[in-house]
């Protein structure tokens, strides 16, 4: 008998142990222990009522708001706003969906090419303001310049629309044409001119002789696609020039394609690392810039960066640096240590995720860290050299060395190295 | 025993232990998904929405399954594990009520939600104000979602509604410091909460400047206007740099119980400063001196008013400062003192959502109303008064706040909740429907968003 009771309980507790063992399963097998909130869980849901699945709570108010909202609403635009914010919770800035538009927004800024009249558009009180026209476009060939505000697109006046609905306006089908209307500062005549849509390369890289100090000046805007090729282009013009310095300007660059960079990093050394990065399962992989591409510079390099420096450009900084191959002038980078995919969707959107973080060849993480205001707190890549700078400052010209204190100070740096 | 019996039971035994492993495993999916992971898959016959199926098939995607494939996306490729499904549904309805780009239709979180309800039932924290984000009527303009931070270069095309006073705590912290109704927020502790007012004068100043403007004027003049402008436009940055969110600024002020801060209100024609401590305040359950019934539309309120109603001839009740509540709690309310009949309609423009305000089994009693009001009764309260002033059976005092948007609110499982406007009151023999469509016109917004730039 008793013997029997003893079997029984014996049984009892490893019946108990392997139901604990099943339970604890998931986390065992990442080499975790399961956190005592898993086991509290387990008592409220059998005690309680069951709580609704994430699913449901989102299809539950997706048609509460559908059918009650008191103006009419298309259905697929609130899924998709949906979507949108579920991404947005998980608290990561660049991990997020991309609606159709914004998806070929983004592969248009990548691939750094369109079809359209070459220029780069901002807001204006009076319609919209060209702020860069591209010297190879078509706006450029029918007599546009920087600076031109367009006030009328084919006869409408374009006052007061945002400046998404002036962008669409003149956008069109390559080989046909748009007629606009220019106000140019000098000229107080309105201008007329007819500009034929066609493909565009957008530069991405431009170029200057600095007299005084007979160095180059090249800036980078973003790393897209022909970045690397565009600054081959440039350099070239300068080194006829024989300058004496090279001072490369990624200040206010956003980054874009991590393989632009390593492109352009392999200009500088070969068959270095460009940086680690580390995916959602463990596994590491490492970049190198490529071998054969690499050339000699006779003279000393300055890498102008800012807060606005991120991502692809923080790299091709932070790999000048630790190759000792340029000194870096400025303020500390953006601090963006990640590495994002681009899936498409099926029905048209697109899903940016987060799929690794990357650190430094010299190994360590710039990864930008906020308060709660979300305002910086640490992260980024230092400078040699720190420069403070105000860019609301009317008087500032950025790439002017009379009026650009970070500019002016690279010079000196590049001066003072070349004795 | 036999052999066969021993080993027999030795096999049960095997197979039971093997199970309580199963069981263990499936309960504990059972407790991170809300949902037996076994059931689940049946209760999805058409499932098979293999993720690839959502980058390569099938072109209008339901919206549970879309959710529950970038779920599933998510798990697969984000860098960091997924902790909570729960939390990125929270997201998702966050987003879904943000794109509604409504200053009244809000998301509200756990603590939001708590303080939201209270408010309701008369019991408040801060220093006791009902705030709205009052669109002031602006008609065709996009409104910044007022929980996101303000973008320097869109700001200048978009629309920021005011952080208005609608209601205040009679005796509360606000109403001691002198705050009326219909004030609203310049500034808190030095943090502008920036609105329509700054970002107008902004841009009138700034186009009053420009070349075209400015072509055939006399120099004195043009370099007057640049100067104005130049100084409006170091005001707006001055602005920008140290600006609070109006959502935060809202918060800031309608929560906690203690410390201090330095409010600036606006009005019309003046700007007020006030140092106001936080505490905690009601609205009054009866009013004083006369001892009127002070109604709040929450559950119960029916229950309440009955009481209030027994064997009664006559009743007052004080709608003052009664700004929000529950619309069919408010009905119930109105069965109880109207006979049954048409009160009105619930209006909205979409077709066949219009409801009729219909009372049923109503009050067979002759009673005498009377209801005293102001510009603090708005939503239901001023529904029920209009309701009843319409149909001739309160005797009404005072002039209510003009706001009948009709709001119903929605708890979730997380002790959060959002508010969505679901129509506008009109009153039995009330406007005609083309006034009242022409409000509604109102509220169209163009949803257009700006870039800092776009190349063409």
């Amino acid at each position: 008998m008793k013997k029997a009771l003893l079997r029984l309980i014996g049984f009892s507790m490893t019946a108990i142990a392997c139901f604990t063992f099943g339970f604890a399963w998931r986390d065992l097998r990442h080499g975790e222990l399961p956190l005592g909130s898993t086991f509290q869980s387990l008592v409220s849901s059998v005690s309680s009522k069951p709580m609704p699945s994430a699913e449901q709570m989102f299809r539950d108010t997706y048609n509460r708001i559908l059918g009650s909202y008191v103006r009419p609403l298309k259905a697929r635009d609130l899924k998709y706003a949906g979507i949108q914010g579920m991404m947005q919770s998980l608290g990561d800035p660049h991990t997020m969906f991309l609606l159709k538009k914004e998806a070929d927004e983004f592969t248009t800024e990548t691939r750094a090419n369109l079809v359209g009249i070459g220029a780069r558009l901002q807001g204006d009180l009076n319609g919209a303001k060209a702020a860069r026209v591209f010297e190879t476009g078509p706006a450029y060939r029918a007599g546009m310049r920087s600076g031109d505000v367009i006030s009328q697109v084919n006869g409408k006046p374009m006052k007061g629309k945002s400046l998404q609905d002036i962008v669409d306006t003149i956008k069109g089908e390559e080989g046909t044409s748009v007629r606009l209307q220019i106000e140019r500062a000098s000229n107080p005549k309105t201008l007329s001119v007819v500009v034929r849509r066609s493909r565009v390369v957008i530069p991405t890289v431009d170029s200057q002789y600095l007299e005084a100090s007979r160095m180059g000046y090249i800036l980078v805007s973003t790393f897209s696609e022909p970045t690397a090729e565009q600054f081959d282009e440039e350099l070239a013009k300068l080194e006829r020039k024989k300058i004496v310095g090279l001072i490369i300007d990624v200040r206010h660059n956003p980054g874009g394609l991590l393989d632009s960079a390593r492109e352009m990093l392999s200009r500088f050394a070969e068959n270095r690392v460009v940086v680690k990065m580390k995916f959602r399962d463990g596994n590491e992989e490492i970049a190198k810039t490529y071998p054969g591409l690499a050339k000699h510079f006779g003279y000393p390099v300055a890498v102008l960066m800012n807060e606005d420096s991120a991502s692809a450009a923080e790299i091709f900084a932070g790999a000048l640096k630790d190759y000792n191959l340029a000194t870096l002038v400025g303020t500390h980078s953006y601090g963006k240590a990640s590495v994002q995919n681009v899936f498409p969707l099926v029905d048209g959107p697109s899903a940016k995720i987060t799929i690794a973080k990357y650190y430094l060849p010299g190994g360590f993480d710039i990864s930008r860290k906020v308060d709660e205001e979300g305002e910086y707190k640490s992260g980024g890549l230092e400078p040699d050299v720190k420069v403070e700078m105000d860019y609301d400052d009317d008087k500032v010209i950025l790439g002017d060395p009379k009026t650009d204190p970070q500019l002016k100070r690279a010079i000196e740096v590049l001066q003072t190295k070349a004795r | 025993m036999n052999p066969v019996g021993k080993s027999l039971i030795s096999g049960v035994a095997v197979a039971a232990l093997a199970l309580s492993v199963v069981g263990g495993d499936a309960l504990r999916a059972h407790v991170e998904s809300g949902g037996l992971a076994l059931v689940a898959k049946q209760t999805h016959p058409a499932d098979s929405v293999d993720t690839a199926g959502l980058l390569v098939s099938i072109s209008d995607v339901p919206e549970g399954d879309y959710f529950r494939e970038m779920v599933r996306l998510l798990r697969r490729e984000y860098v960091e594990p997924i902790p909570n499904e729960r939390k990125l549904a929270i997201g998702a309805i966050r987003g879904m009520v943000g794109s509604l780009q409504d200053p009244r239709s809000l998301y509200m979180d756990v603590d939001e939600f708590r303080i939201y309800s209270n408010a309701a039932s008369g019991r408040y924290e801060g220093i006791g104000v009902d705030l709205i984000f009052d669109d002031g009527n602006m008609g065709k303009t996009y409104f910044a979602p007022v929980d996101e931070p303000l973008d320097p270069a869109a700001s200048e095309s978009i629309a920021l509604p005011r952080l208005k006073v609608v209601a205040l705590t009679p005796g509360g912290p606000a109403d001691r410091a002198g705050v009326k109704a219909g004030d609203w927020v310049d500034s808190i502790d030095g943090h502008w909460v920036i609105g329509p007012d700054l970002i107008k004068k902004f841009r009138e100043d700034s186009q009053r400047a420009t070349p075209s403007a400015t072509k055939n004027l006399p120099p004195a003049e043009i370099k007057k206007r640049e100067e104005i402008a130049a100084s409006t436009r170091r005001l707006f940055r001055t602005q920008l740099k140290a600006a609070m969110r109006p959502t935060k600024a809202k918060n800031l002020l309608t929560s906690g119980v203690s410390g201090t801060h330095k409010i600036v209100w606006r009005r019309t024609g003046s700007v007020r400063t006030t140092q106001i401590e936080k505490a905690q305040s009601a609205m009054p359950q009866t009013a004083t001196p006369s001892g009127a019934l002070a109604l709040r539309f929450v559950s119960g309120a029916s229950e309440r008013l009955e009481n209030a109603t027994r064997d009664k001839t006559q009743i007052t009740i004080d709608l003052r400062n009664n700004t929000f509540g529950d619309f069919a709690e408010m009905k119930a309310c109105l069965t109880v003192l109207a006979p049954s009949g048409g009160y009105g309609t619930v209006q909205s423009p979409r077709v066949g959502k219009s409801r009729a305000v219909k009372v049923e089994n109503g009050s067979k009693e002759k009673l005498l109303i009377n209801l005293i009001v102001d510009e603090t009764t708005r939503g239901p309260a001023e529904a029920f008064t209009l309701a009843l002033q319409t149909s001739n059976l309160a005797k009404v005092t005072g002039k209510t706040g003009g706001d009948r948007t009709v709001l119903e609110t929605f708890s979730l499982a997380d002790g959060s909740g959002y508010t969505l406007v679901v129509g506008e009151y009109i009153p039995e023999k009330a406007q005609t429907k083309a006034k009242a469509a022409a409000r509604m016109d109102g509220l169209q917004r163009t949803a257009a968003r700006d870039q800092a730039r776009g190349d063409a």
